[in-house]
């Protein structure tokens, strides 16, 4: 069983590996320049995919929380923190990468627009949970406390996602038809856009396959001091 | 001038996957570094313990 494991953590990890390399050359070698705002661009496929894991994240803490309420069992507080962990990680990549995308193309590193506004409140909402858990000591406390915030807290990544097809933004709408969403990118028509948006859905795939590896590891680790407290108690006692 | 504006837009892209691997990278390696600490830490208590019992 533990060689099985073992093995699944190995595979994903090298999946990982091999899928992040043909992103970068798909993103680098064979999707086509943007017409407007050239090679800079091509931050959007890493961008949107990191900002994506980010509140893929975020769902996973969701669904985590609600089951801890249902079993009281402590691995669904594990994964609830430990995907917020990797949630809060990606999402500060993505606001990161976002704003070294804006910068040439709206000659400002930041915007209180709606979309960037709501981004920034889920990432200070989840960076709460994380500095709350910290805080308690009594574990069951905090596990019930976590899968509360967890599922209340989700309320943030709904709003960031409609923020753009229901207020005004400059952030580009991906999906959106609506003239609301101001600074849309100017994709070729055709091969050239089915390209991008090929190259977009295999980025999205890979760092999905990314979060999953990483959030295995998390999930290891904890368990591993779970047990080191556990033996340290023993020994106490 | 396009040149020149094309080149410091590069320096944005290149520094935003920089970002990317930087970030992935100290992460994977602070847990790591964490995991093997537990483990050595799990290694030792668990000789105390046998040697209790």
């Amino acid at each position: 069983m533990k060689q099985a494991k073992g093995r699944t953590g190995t595979v994903l990890a090298v999946a990982s590996i091999v899928l992040v390399i043909i992103s970068l050359g798909l993103v680098f070698l064979w999707a086509p320049t943007e017409l407007t705002m050239k090679e800079v661009q091509r931050i959007f496929y890493f961008h949107v995919a990191v900002d994506w894991v980010g509140f893929l994240a975020f769902f996973v803490t969701l669904v985590a929380s609600v089951m801890y309420l249902r079993t009281h069992d402590r691995k669904w507080d594990i994964v609830g923190m430990s995907s917020v962990e990797l949630g809060a990680l990606f999402l500060t990549m993505g606001a990161m990468t976002g704003s070294l995308w804006a910068r040439p193309v709206w000659n400002t590193w930041w915007t209180w627009d709606a979309r960037l506004t709501t981004v920034a409140i889920t990432w200070l909402v989840y960076l709460a949970y994380l500095m709350l858990r910290g805080a308690m000591d009594d574990p069951q406390r905090r596990a019930r406390f976590s899968a509360v915030y967890g599922i209340v807290s989700f309320v943030t990544v709904p709003l960031t996602f409609a923020s753009v097809f229901f207020l005004r933004t400059i952030h580009p709408a991906l999906f959106a038809a609506s003239s609301a969403a101001q600074g849309k990118m100017q994709f070729e028509t055709g091969l050239g856009s089915a390209k991008m948006g090929m190259t977009l859905t295999f980025c999205v795939v890979a760092f999905t396959v990314v979060y999953v590896t990483l959030l295995r590891q998390r999930i290891r680790l904890e368990h591993t001091a779970d047990r080191v407290a556990r033996l340290q108690q023993e020994l106490v006692a | 001038m396009s040149d020149l504006m094309g080149f410091k837009n590069a320096i944005f892209l290149v520094v935003a996957y920089g970002v990317f691997w930087a970030g992935t990278f100290i992460y994977v390696l602070t847990m790591s570094q964490r995991q093997r600490n537990l483990e050595k830490d799990l290694e030792a208590l668990e000789s105390l313990v046998q040697k209790e019992k």
